[in-house]
């Protein structure tokens, strides 16, 4: 019981940075933008918000200046992807590599030599206080995990509606699936592809800007050089999981931040099980969905990964 | 892709045999990245892949010792790598567009 009750409480510690990154990649990748620089989005905001929160102490500032952070890096994005005509994969790869050695390379140098720090707050975990839903926090097993967190799981669920609505209620969501299926016929009907895709790069910046202040000021409450540790492809799994909608990819991110904390914590009750197989799980997955093919990818954008034709 | 995999597992061998001389966890942690982004800055052109490649190990190699020589931690050379990534990208991207 004790540990059902933990495990879920893991889990959805986990999926947080998980779940903001993927809403991110889930509204790129409707506009048809693959971006493999998720990860280093997501370390900018990692490194930048810890920084600003061990100077401030302000969580809300941490926040505002991981978004900004991520959004930083989805411009040089923009600018060869989306106003050039750079191959996105080469783009997504280079920064990739460039932005977590480089928050990698700050890191290390402001702190002499040490490859660890964390946020020097007034209480003992040096966590951002967590906040209780009345009544409901008090069912049992599901209580402390899906009604108790701190501000950055609220944050997750409201922007999961926001995205949500983004995508299927406003004309900006029609016409970003609109170019991320077609671009060409898109540019024709008025639409200009250039500035939905600027618009969902930058939007998905933030998220894992975001996504990486929730990892190193939220969940964890300190920077290590590689904390980021693949989230950006795992978040990227996530959204092929989910088959590019809102509420698969929350699935998917549940599994898959699941299989995480049985990693963490199944040899407390059962020692000797093979966790590291639990690591690879949701990519064995994804490869099958990838060999089964075409009805997995429906879903799918159909002009993903192509780069702008037809505004010049 | 056959061939491609058959490389990549030589390179695994002659990794564990040849230069570590040991198994360990994440083995292929530098080299599958490094071989990736070889390949992308050689242009898929063999004769490139082959200059890039030895571009790279040279890079990573020489990072280690940047250390000791000049107390810079190796990690700006991933920073490194990816801007030269980052200018290749972006060089195709505006050259495609002056030729039009």
């Amino acid at each position: 019981m004790n540990f059902t009750t933990n495990l879920l409480a893991t889990s959805v510690a986990l999926m947080v940075p998980l779940l903001l990154a993927a809403l991110g990649e889930l509204v790129s990748e409707r506009s048809g933008v693959m971006n493999i620089g998720l990860e280093g989005m997501i370390a900018a905001g990692a490194y930048f918000g810890f920084t600003v929160m061990q100077s401030s102490h302000s969580a809300w500032l941490a926040a505002v200046v991981g978004i900004g952070c991520g959004m930083a890096v989805a411009a040089l994005m923009v600018v060869v992807c989306v106003w050039g005509h750079a191959d996105q994969i080469l783009a997504g790869f280079a920064l990739f590599i460039l932005v977590p050695g480089f928050v990698a390379y700050l890191f290390i140098q402001s702190t002499s030599g040490s490859t660890t720090a964390t946020t020097t707050q007034a209480d003992a975990t040096g966590l951002l206080p967590s906040l209780d839903v009345p009544l409901l926090h008090h069912i049992p097993i599901v209580g402390d995990s899906f009604f108790s967190g701190n501000g950055f799981y609220y944050a997750t669920i409201v922007l999961c509606v926001v995205v949500w609505f983004l995508i299927t209620r406003t004309r900006f969501g029609l016409n970003t699936q609109a170019v991320g299926h077609d671009p060409l016929v898109a540019e024709s009907r008025g639409v200009s592809v250039r500035r939905v895709r600027t618009l969902a790069v930058l939007f998905c910046g933030g998220c894992a800007g975001l996504a990486g202040v929730a990892l190193t000021v939220g969940a964890v409450g300190a920077f290590t050089p590689g904390i980021v540790g693949g989230r950006g492809f795992i978040a990227i799994a996530i959204v092929i999981l989910g088959r590019w909608r809102i509420g698969w990819t929350v699935l998917a991110a549940l599994v898959v931040s699941l299989c995480q904390a049985l990693e963490l914590r199944l040899t407390e009750v059962a020692p000797g099980f093979p966790v590291l197989l639990l690591g690879a799980l949701p990519w064995v997955v994804v490869v099958l969905m990838l060999i089964l093919g075409a009805r997995a990818f429906t879903g799918a954008p159909r002009a993903l990964g192509t780069q702008l034709t037809g505004s010049h | 892709m056959c061939v491609a995999g058959a490389a990549a597992g030589l390179a695994g061998w002659m990794q564990v045999s040849g230069v570590d001389v040991r198994l360990y966890p994440f083995v292929a942690a530098p080299i599958g990245y490094a071989g990736l982004f070889a390949a992308l800055l050689g242009g898929t052109r063999p004769l490139g892949i082959l200059i890039a490649s030895l571009f790279f190990g040279a890079l990573l190699t020489g990072g280690d010792s940047l250390q000791l020589g000049a107390n810079v931690s190796p990690e700006i050379i991933s920073a490194l790598v990816g801007v030269i990534l980052f200018g290749v990208a972006a060089r195709t991207a505006f050259s495609q567009r002056s030729s039009r």
